[in-house]
């Protein structure tokens, strides 16, 4: 009697112990952060695309145009990506861009940033990151950039001209080297859709002048992580 | 006289005196009764003294166990017969009785011996003296109904009224009352003092001899105080019919051959234990000098005082007095003393405890977090209460961002400790909640986060005294961990070690 008392004693005093269970959610050592920029969508396939089997080792990936003193594209490290492929998926990115792909954004403002293009590549070393000299790029969301905003520090004072520091989606809304500003879409509810095939026909700077910062399909070399541009860091 | 004469003149005094005894009881007695735990044992108990002691010869004894009515009558009348054949110059009878029973009857496993009957039967046996003793409930209507009232310890004279010829009764309990067993004591209160008594602890004259009467105050006054805790007072009541001049001498403490003596040379209480301290031989309030007979056999002496209790290890010899004073009385540290100290002694310790340990993460992960401890420590005779505070930090680096996480809490537990010479074991459950406050540094977005969290964890416990006043231990467990998660509570098996150092304040 008295044991089955204490029994019941102590998961009454378990639900209360649990009970008083309150608060932010605790995270472990796997965590991230939150997301600066979350956005999805859905990975196409292109009529006569070779090579272009979803079901494959196929991963997305932003990577970062390295702006006129660079040469290589510089796929993000931080960030974390869903896919439920053949068709969807979903990035995070967890940090502003690294300091190298920042540079002066092609908005005829001194304002600084980044510009990435979000693409599908086969990984062909299989180790789940986008290497891209390593693996087998498959497509590129073709009208569509991620924008960082490097924007005042935190508690400094904000220009009226200059656009809030963070991320951004924008999608292009002329033909190629058009002037018209790029419009911000809303992310969450807009997809982000990257056609698999024709890579080699695009290019990231397709007038070929490295101080303008159009964007296109990719059309040139990707670096490897942690490779330093060329010329070494920016001061 | 001298030594050698007296000597002499006892021997032949003793050789003319043949005692017979029937020692009896049953832990059963009618259906309705409560089953009883020790009678048996108390049998056995009170069959020993007599013959190391009270001067029956073994044959002359009969022990019944587990007895009924028609048992005692019979062995009533066979020993009847054997004291009518006796010889010897002078002859006494004692009867003891264990068991349950009610105003009117004895209770003896499933039938019932009226107390006049039993009455009857000692009173008419052919012997010189008589004495009854009854450790029962409500047996107390026997001496009542003789017109006899309840007798106060210290208001009988017997040495010169009480003779030597006749019947006298000793009950356990006053009329109405019930006559209580003990755990503790391992067996009936009354009987436990009455042996102890009889072993020596009664000798208020210091001559070696244990009367009736000394026996009946000694046990009275034991029986009383053992019981004032309980829900009633059990009062011993003693009624006789005898005639001469020479109290009747119980138990003779030089006596017996095996067995030895023990000296108490401090005034006080004392328990005496068998080696391994577990089961308890005597309990006494002795005066300073104090002798009793016990088996020879080693011995651990506990000697109470209103603060403090101390110990010794002893050896009574075969033959041979072994004293214990105040060079062989360890004080046993605080803490121990509180649950050795017996039940009735209730001094809890209470203790300061400050020490530091390891305990595991809160989510997966996070490594092993340092954790530093402080409370008090209340030790009680049953329970060690456990209030306690403590903080804790540990972190990660996942390449992303750094992980900083502070812990903070309240606990508190409960342990049984359990003593094995100068070391405590114990177990318990602990409980208590905590606040764990989640930092990160990193380029991106993590607001730092806090919560509350509940814990309920099985503890184990080892302790050692460096000093009476300063213990060290080891506490470790695991604990069930709740904290808030992003869907639900998420539960953690978190297990945890620890050193502690505590120092008793009293």
């Amino acid at each position: 009697m008295s044991r089955s008392t204490s029994a019941c004693g102590c998961s009454r005093l378990g639900l209360l112990l649990g009970l008083a269970a309150c608060g932010d959610p605790l995270v472990g050592e796997r965590y991230l952060g939150e997301p600066m920029l979350s956005f999805w969508g859905t990975v196409l396939v292109s009529d006569g695309a070779a090579d272009t089997d979803p079901d494959a080792d196929v991963g997305v990936a932003v990577v970062w145009n390295p702006g006129p003193s660079g040469e290589q594209l510089r796929p993000e490290e931080k960030l974390t990506t869903e896919t439920d492929f053949p068709a969807r998926y979903v990035i995070n990115l967890l940090a502003p861009p690294i300091p190298e792909v920042m540079h002066t954004l092609p908005d005829g403002t001194d304002n600084r940033g980044s510009i990435g293009l979000v693409v599908v590549y086969r990984d062909v070393n299989g180790n789940g990151r986008a290497e891209l000299a390593h693996e087998a790029l498959l497509g590129v969301a073709e009208d569509i950039a991620v924008i960082w905003h490097e924007g005042p520090e935190e508690g400094a004072e904000a220009s009226p001209t200059e656009p809030p520091r963070g991320y951004g989606v924008v999608r292009r809304t002329v033909d190629q080297c058009g002037a018209s500003p790029p419009e911000r879409i809303d992310e969450a509810t807009e997809p982000v859709d990257i056609v698999m095939g024709d890579i080699c026909e695009a290019v990231i700077d397709p007038d070929c002048n490295p101080d303008t910062m159009e964007w296109g399909p990719i059309c040139g070399e990707v670096a490897p992580p942690g490779t330093p541009p060329p010329g070494g860091p920016p001061p | 006289m001298s030594p050698l004469w007296l000597a002499a003149w006892m021997a032949v005094a003793e050789a003319e005196e043949r005692r017979f005894a029937v020692v009896f009881g049953t832990n059963r007695g009618d259906a309705a009764d409560e089953p009883l735990r020790y009678a048996d044992q108390d049998v056995r108990r009170v069959g020993d003294v007599l013959v190391e002691l009270g001067g029956v010869a073994p044959e002359d004894l009969v022990r019944l166990e587990g007895a009924t009515a028609d048992d005692v009558r019979g062995v009533l009348r066979r020993l009847g017969e054997r004291m009518a054949a006796s010889t010897a110059d002078r002859t006494l009878l004692l009867v003891y009785y264990s068991g349950h029973a009610d105003a009117l009857a004895l209770h003896l496993s499933g039938t019932r011996l009226p107390l006049d009957e039993l009455k009857r039967l000692v009173s008419s046996a052919p012997a010189d003296a008589r004495v009854l003793v009854l450790d029962a409930c409500r047996t107390g209507e026997l001496t009542r109904t003789r017109g006899a009232t309840q007798a106060q310890p210290f208001e009988i004279v017997v040495s010169d009224e009480l003779a030597a010829s006749g019947l006298a009764i000793l009950t356990s309990a006053a009329a109405g009352e019930d006559a209580q067993e003990s755990d503790r004591l391992q067996g009936g209160v009354f009987t436990h003092h009455l042996v102890s008594g009889m072993r020596g602890a009664a000798d208020a004259s210091g001559d070696a001899r244990v009367t009736l009467s000394e026996a009946y105050q000694y046990t009275y006054a034991q029986t009383l105080l053992t019981t004032s805790d309980a829900p009633m007072l059990q009062h011993p009541s003693f009624a006789f019919d005898l005639t001469g001049r020479d109290d009747l001498i119980l138990t003779r403490l030089d006596s017996d051959s095996h067995a030895g003596r023990l000296r108490l040379a401090l005034e006080g209480e004392y328990l005496i234990f068998d080696a391994s301290g577990r089961d308890l031989v005597a309990e006494l309030q002795a005066e300073a000098g104090t002798s009793i007979v016990l088996d020879a056999a080693p011995y651990l002496v506990r000697w109470r005082t209103p603060e403090h209790v101390f110990e010794a290890d002893v050896e009574v010899p075969d033959g041979g007095t072994a004293e214990v004073g105040p060079e062989h009385l360890r004080l046993l540290p605080l803490g121990q003393a509180a649950r050795r100290g017996g039940e009735d002694w209730h001094r809890p310790a209470l203790s300061l405890v400050v020490g530091g340990g390891v305990m595991g993460p809160v989510r997966e992960g996070l490594g092993v977090m340092p954790i530093a401890r402080a409370g008090l420590r209340l030790d009680t005779s049953f329970l060690t209460f456990q209030l306690g505070a403590r903080y804790g930090r540990d972190g990660a680096e996942n390449g992303q961002l750094t992980i900083t996480e502070d812990l903070a809490g309240a606990e508190l537990g409960l342990v049984r400790m359990a003593d094995v010479g100068p070391i405590s074991l114990g177990a318990g459950i602990v409980a208590g909640v905590d606040g764990v406050f989640q930092r990160f540094e990193t380029p991106g977005v993590a607001p730092a986060r806090s919560a509350l969290t509940g814990r309920l964890g099985a503890v184990g416990r080892f302790e050692g005294a460096v000093h009476p006043r300063v213990s060290i231990g080891v506490q470790g467990g695991v604990d069930a961990m709740w904290s808030p998660g992003e869907d639900e509570v998420h539960t953690e098996v978190v297990p945890h070690v620890a050193l502690d150092v505590g120092l008793w304040v009293f």
